[in-house]
């Protein structure tokens, strides 16, 4: 599949002047397939949804290339439709929950529990009492105290690892640390704050 | 990882709250010359620096590494045989888009449609279509124009027979002598009177006998019970009721009872209609003659009081 005749700039200038498009369309297709694909693998869609959001990009490609004026490379452009549509897809599956069918307050539930009893008088009242609301400001004041007690770049290595799901490899690129010490630091990390915060929050995995 | 379920929610919040974050955003063509390193070296520190601390950013650089990464350990291989499936399936939907056929052709050798002939019957196709809908249009605007003027005039005429009522009214208390207090009552329920008939008036006709239970009319304890006398061309009748207070509850609850205290009709969560009554409705075969007792409740959040009790008196007309 592999076509070293013509650049992908050479192929993106003859089809904005609408020379032999198909075939240099498809050669382009050929080309970035994969790298496309593989980036909807890695946000975790289904085989099924990789191909059907890898076309949606190449579709977006043809219908967009003669505005792409080529001031920056062609997969930087690539990069930004395929991002788009990954986001747009997001937004898409949290619209379906959101509107995920109504069911009335009225009507008995019996499915996970043995009261029979309205399901009206069983859901909690969505705004949290005087008290939920203080012992929420002070679980988070205690895991920012406990935060700012880590050396720094202790507590990036911690929030790389939990707020953003970073493997220890891509902390140890962006940090530019090996991997041992990115281990070290999340190692002593867990330590410190299991126990400043395992009241809170149990045990602590890193 | 999901163990930290919590504290991952939690920690976003404080991060959230009590990191800034300061620093110029990277844009995407940034991210990706930082992500090849391509950047030079003072630029990528700072860049670095700001990354650690920019959850927007670092998303971005996430992204940037998902779509330039090479392939990585255990990772599906894409084969030959599907990406010309998907280019098969790419190049049909496109030749099955109207706008790029002239582009792509139907198929080999086939006549291939110019731009300007294509252009052209796609005008034509909208230019009728267009002169359709704007013809459509009009014709529903000139249908609801004329029911608008009918409405206003109906309206101005009730209007008038309303106002001359209350000049008749002003009038004759000014005769009988009633003081201010008597002759507003007198004046409010003869509104309130004229208004259902003006609400009648704009209702189509369906034999409903209304009766309004005011406040104080056949109350618990008292000896005369509201008489509803429902006449032979009422084939049903509406109970009307108005709160003194609309605003204390959000919805009502009404119960009807018979003499035996036997619940013969009960209804939940009934607002009040925009006039601030309650209308109950019944069907004339529904109930028989007969005494009843009408309760009212209000409903607020998971409480409900009693607001009123009315007794009457049912008997049918022949």
């Amino acid at each position: 599949m592999d076509h070293p005749d013509k650049t992908t700039e050479e192929l993106i200038r003859e089809i904005k002047r609408e020379l032999n498009m198909e075939e240099n369309f498809r050669q382009l297709f050929e080309r970035h397939y994969t790298q496309i694909h593989r980036f909807f693998h890695r946000k975790g869609f289904s085989p099924e949804d990789c191909r059907e959001l890898t076309q949606e990009t190449f579709l977006s490609v043809y219908k967009g290339v003669k505005g792409f004026r080529q001031e920056s490379p062609f997969e930087n452009w690539l990069f930004s439709i395929a991002e788009n549509i990954w986001r747009s897809e997001l937004e898409r599956r949290k619209a379906r929950k959101r509107d995920a069918p109504l069911i009335s307050l009225d009507q008995q539930d019996t499915s996970d529990t043995d009261e029979f009893s309205p399901l009206a008088a069983r859901i909690a009242d969505p705004a949290p009492d005087q008290l939920d609301r203080t012992i929420e400001k002070e679980k988070l004041q205690k895991l920012h105290e406990a935060l700012q007690q880590l050396p720094e770049q202790m507590r990036r290595c911690t929030e790389l690892r939990i707020i953003h799901d970073f493997s220890y490899k891509e902390i140890a690129e962006l940090m530019k640390i090996s991997i041992n010490t990115v281990k070290a630091h999340l190692h002593q990390a867990k330590k410190d704050l299991s126990e400043r915060l395992k009241p809170f929050f149990g045990e602590i995995e890193l | 990882m999901d163990r930290n379920r919590e504290l991952r929610i939690y920690m976003k919040a404080a991060y959230a709250k009590f990191d800034d974050g300061s620093g110029r955003h990277l844009s995407e063509d940034e991210m990706i010359a930082f992500c090849q390193e391509r950047m030079a070296a003072p630029e990528r520190e700072t860049a670095r620096s700001h990354l650690v601390r920019c959850g927007e950013c670092l998303q971005l650089f996430k992204d940037a590494r998902d779509f330039f990464d090479p392939d990585r350990e255990g990772e599906p291989a894409v084969g030959d045989v599907e990406i010309r499936r998907g280019w098969k399936e790419l190049s049909n939907h496109i030749r099955a888009d109207e706008a790029t056929v002239a582009l792509f052709g139907r198929r080999k050798g086939a006549f291939v449609y110019s731009r300007a002939s294509l252009a052209l019957a796609a005008s034509v196709l909208l230019a009728i279509g267009l002169s359709a809908f704007l013809a459509l249009l009009w014709s529903q605007e000139r249908q609801e124009r004329l029911q608008t003027q009918k409405a206003v005039e109906q309206l101005q005429t009730s209007r008038q027979e309303l106002l001359s009522r209350i000049k008749e009214l002003e009038q004759s208390t000014k005769q009988t002598g009633l003081s201010n207090d008597e002759r507003l009552k007198l004046e409010s329920e003869k509104a309130r009177a004229l208004e259902s008939q003006l609400a009648a008036l704009n209702q189509p006709q369906t034999n409903i006998a209304e009766y309004e239970l005011l406040q104080g009319s056949g109350p618990r304890g008292s000896a005369a019970p509201y008489e509803i006398k429902v006449p032979p061309s009422a084939r049903s009748l509406a109970l009307k009721i108005m709160p003194d207070k609309p605003e204390e509850f959000a919805s009502y609850i009404v119960e009807l009872v018979d003499r035996q205290n036997r619940k013969v009709w009960k209804s939940e969560r009934l607002p009040l209609d925009p006039g601030g009554s309650l209308i109950i409705g019944f069907p004339r075969a529904f109930l028989s003659e007969g005494k009843y007792r009408l309760r009212l409740f209000g409903w607020k959040g998971n409480t409900t009081q009693m607001v009123g009790e009315y007794d009457l008196t049912l008997a049918f007309s022949r």
